[in-house]
C-alpha cells in the first residue's frame, strides 16, 4: 500500500428518511450504508459482497454521488468529491461509471446503437464519432454489422457488451460494476467476465465489483469486502477471505454457495438460520449478533470493533478479538 | 426403481406473428420414483416449457405432439377435467418468484384454505388445521402471524415456503420446482433446498428440479439431463456427468462456470443460442461445436447409452460408448 490509492472511502453513510405514516412529522431512518471504510488502489479490483439489502448496491450509488451522502467522505485521487460542487464534480465523475445488472433497461430502447455510444462522445466534441465508436465497439467485442441494430434487436450479452463501450467511450479509471453477469447466462457471463479482466489488464483500470455470486467474485477480484446490514463485516484479499475467513458470517456464507461438484454433496454444512433483519429496525450490538451461531452476551450489547488478524484483513467481530 | 414420468419423443412448437418456433424437438426423459431429477440449460433451451407441458398449461397458440406417460396414463390424451384430478393433486409445481404466485389482496390463511378446500372435501375450520400443519412442516412455525400476513409482509424465503407447504398440500407423486431459489439470496437458497430435500424424504415424491445453476445441480438432484435448443443432449448419474461430461455442450458449460474453491481460467462457449424460429439444421448445437462434422449438419443425433446411467445425443458418439475423435 504504499502508492496513494484511487479511491478513498471513509466512514460513508447513507440513511434514507421513511415516514411512518403519510402526514407524521415523525421521520425513521433506514440506515441502507453504515460507516463504511476502504480504499482501492489503481488496477485493483474490490468486490462489495452481501445478500439482499446488506447495502452493497447503494455503497456503489453513494460513491458515486448517484445518492448524496448523508455522512463520510470519499477522495478521488486524493480530491475530496463529497462536497464538491456539481459543475466540478462532474469533470471528475467522467472518470468514474457504472455498469448495472440489466443492460436492456440501461439502454435507451429508441436509440441505435451507434447513437447510445456516440451520445457521452458528441458532449465532449470528439471528432470522428463514427469511428471511434466502431474501435469501442471493437474493443468489446461487437463488429461494425452491430453498430446499426437497436437494443432489441441483440442479445443480453451483447447488450451488456454495449454497455460496457458506452463506459469506455469517455476514458473512464474507475467502474463501478453493479452485478453485471447476474441476468446472464453462464456461458456468456464468462465472456463478459473474460472481457472485463482484459480490459483491466489494458487499461489499468479500478474496479468496484457490486455481486451477490461468491464463485464470480472468486474469480475477478483482489480483494473482498463482505457486508451486512449496510456495514463492512469483513475485507481483505480474496485469499484471506476465501481460505481464512474470519467472521461467522463469511463462514456460513461460504458455505453456503452451492459447489459445481457433486463429491462435496456429503460435506455436513451449517446452514445459516433466519434472514436478514430490517434495516429499519437493525438489531444493538453486533447487527449479525440475531443469527450467529456463535453469539454471547457482549455481542448483543456492544458494537465490535475492527480486529486487523493479518496485514490487511479486518474483522468486526468480538470473537475475533478474543481469538487474537 | 420404478419409472414414474416418462416423456417420449415430445415436440412443441409455437405458431407465432413472425412464424412456428419449434421449442421442443423430440424431448425423451424418464423420472424414477424418489428421484431429484434436474433438467438444466440455459434461457430458452425449453427447460420451462417442458414442465409446462407436463402439466398442460401451455398458451392456446402451442401444439404438443409425443407422449407423457405418468402413473400409466398419457397426460397429452387427458380431458381437461381429468386434468385437473391431476394438476395440484398427484403434481405439483412451484415457481421462480413466490410473490407472483400468491395472490397480493388474500391474506395467506384464506389463500390456503381455498387450495385446501379445493380439492379435500372438508369444512373450514379443518382446512384451517390441515393449514397450520402445513406451516409446520415446511418449517414456519409462528403459524398464526403468517395465517394472518399479507404476501408482501412476508419475506421471499417465508413466500417460498409457503408454495411448497400448497403444493404438498395433496401428497403429490411428483413436485417441479422451476427456478425455486433463483430469485433468493445463497444462504436461504441453501434452507430452501434443504427443506425440499427433507420434505421428499418424508412424503416420497420425486422431483423435477429446473435450474440453469450447476452448482445446485450438483448438491441436490441424482440425476440430470442437460438441454440445449429444445433438446435433451445429454442425461446422466450426477457424479458421472460432472466428472465424465460427454456432449460438447456440457463439457462448454462445465468449463464456463466459475469454481468457488479455487480461480480456474473461464472458457465460454463461442456464439449465441439459436432462434428457435429458424433452427440450425441436424444437430441444433453444430455451429457453436468445436468437434463439428459434416454429418452433424445433416442428420439429427439421437439420444443413445453410452454407458449404465448415462445417455448423449451426438455423433461423435456410438452406442458402443466410442469417444470424440
Amino acid at each position: 500500500m504504499s502508492s496513494e490509492p484511487l479511491l478513498r472511502v471513509e466512514n460513508l453513510k447513507k440513511y434514507f428518511p421513511i415516514k411512518e405514516r403519510l402526514f407524521s412529522k415523525k421521520v425513521k431512518y433506514v440506515k441502507a450504508v453504515d460507516g463504511v471504510s476502504f480504499t482501492l488502489q489503481p488496477g485493483e479490483t474490490l468486490a462489495l459482497v452481501g445478500e439482499t439489502g446488506s447495502g452493497k448496491t447503494t455503497t456503489g450509488r453513494t460513491i458515486l454521488r448517484l445518492y448524496e451522502p448523508t455522512g463520510g467522505k470519499v477522495y478521488f485521487k486524493g480530491q475530496e468529491i463529497t462536497k464538491m460542487p456539481m459543475r466540478k464534480f462532474k469533470k471528475i465523475r467522467m472518470k468514474m461509471q457504472m455498469i448495472y445488472q440489466d443492460p436492456y433497461s440501461s439502454l435507451n430502447p429508441r436509440m441505435s446503437i451507434l447513437n447510445i455510444i456516440a451520445e457521452p462522445l458528441r458532449e465532449m466534441k470528439v471528432n470522428n464519432i463514427e469511428e471511434r465508436v466502431l474501435e469501442l465497439l471493437e474493443n468489446v467485442g461487437l463488429r461494425k454489422e452491430h453498430m446499426y441494430k437497436y437494443p432489441d434487436e441483440i442479445s443480453g450479452g451483447q447488450q451488456q457488451r454495449v454497455a460496457i463501450a458506452r463506459a469506455l467511450g469517455v476514458n473512464p479509471e474507475f467502474l463501478v460494476l453493479d452485478e453485471p453477469t447476474s441476468a446472464l447466462d453462464v456461458s456468456v457471463q464468462a465472456q463478459i467476465l473474460n472481457l472485463l479482466e482484459n480490459l483491466q489488464k489494458e487499461r489499468n483500470f479500478t474496479y468496484l465489483f457490486i455481486s451477490h455470486d461468491l464463485s464470480v467474485v472468486r474469480y475477478i477480484s483482489h480483494r473482498v469486502a463482505i457486508m451486512y446490514l449496510g456495514k463492512i463485516m469483513e475485507i481483505g484479499t480474496t485469499e484471506q477471505i476465501f481460505e481464512n475467513p474470519q467472521h461467522p458470517y463469511t463462514k456460513i456464507l461460504l458455505e453456503s454457495i452451492p459447489i459445481p461438484d457433486p463429491k462435496e454433496k456429503r460435506r455436513k454444512k451449517i446452514v445459516l438460520p433466519g434472514e436478514i433483519p430490517s434495516p429499519l429496525n437493525p438489531p444493538s450490538g453486533c447487527p449479525f449478533h440475531t443469527r450467529c451461531p456463535y453469539a454471547r452476551d457482549i455481542c448483543k450489547e456492544k458494537e465490535p470493533e475492527y480486529v486487523e488478524v493479518e496485514k490487511g484483513h479486518l474483522v468486526k467481530c468480538h470473537l475475533a478479538e478474543v481469538i487474537k | 426403481m420404478s419409472v414414474l414420468l416418462s416423456i417420449e419423443d415430445l415436440h412443441l412448437n409455437f405458431r407465432t406473428f413472425w412464424g412456428t418456433a419449434y421449442v421442443l424437438d423430440g424431448v425423451n426423459l424418464k423420472i424414477n420414483r424418489d428421484e431429484v431429477f434436474g433438467l438444466v440449460g440455459e434461457t430458452g433451451c425449453g427447460k420451462s416449457v417442458t414442465s409446462m407441458s407436463i402439466l398442460r398449461l401451455l398458451p392456446s397458440n402451442a401444439e404438443l405432439s409425443g407422449k407423457i406417460i405418468f402413473e400409466g396414463k398419457n397426460l397429452l390424451e387427458l380431458s381437461e377435467k381429468e386434468m385437473r384430478e391431476i394438476r395440484g393433486k398427484k403434481i405439483s409445481m412451484i415457481f421462480q418468484d413466490p410473490m407472483s404466485s400468491l395472490n397480493p389482496l388474500f391474506k395467506i390463511k384464506t389463500q390456503m384454505v381455498d387450495i385446501i378446500q379445493l380439492h379435500h372435501h372438508i369444512d373450514k375450520e379443518e382446512a384451517l388445521k390441515k393449514a397450520k400443519e402445513l406451516l409446520k412442516a415446511v418449517n414456519l412455525p409462528d403459524t398464526h402471524r403468517i395465517l394472518e400476513s399479507y404476501p408482501h409482509q412476508l419475506s421471499g424465503g417465508m413466500r417460498q415456503r409457503i408454495m411448497i407447504a400448497m403444493a404438498l398440500s395433496f401428497e403429490p407423486s411428483l413436485l417441479i420446482a422451476d427456478e425455486p431459489t433463483t430469485a433468493l439470496d445463497v444462504t436461504i437458497q441453501k434452507q430452501i433446498l434443504n427443506l425440499i430435500l427433507e420434505l421428499k424424504e418424508k412424503y416420497h415424491f420425486s422431483v423435477l428440479l429446473i435450474t440453469h445453476d450447476l452448482g445446485v445441480v450438483a448438491e441436490t438432484c441424482d440425476r440430470v439431463g442437460v438441454m440445449y435448443a429444445g433438446n435433451i443432449v445429454e442425461v446422466a448419474d450426477v457424479h458421472e456427468l460432472f466428472e465424465n461430461p460427454k456432449h460438447p455442450y456440457t463439457q462448454g458449460l462445465l468449463a464456463a462456470i466459475p469454481d468457488p474453491r479455487y480461480k480456474k481460467p473461464l472458457k465460454p462457449l463461442r456464439g449465441n443460442v439459436p432462434s428457435l424460429l429458424n433452427p440450425p439444421k441436424g444437430c441444433r448445437f453444430h455451429p457453436r461445436c468445436d468437434y463439428a462434422k459434416p454429418i452433424c449438419k445433416e442428420k439429427k443425433p439421437q439420444l443413445i447409452s453410452y454407458s449404465e446411467n448415462h445417455a448423449v445425443a451426438c455423433h461423435l458418439f456410438s452406442s458402443q460408448g466410442g469417444d470424440i475423435e
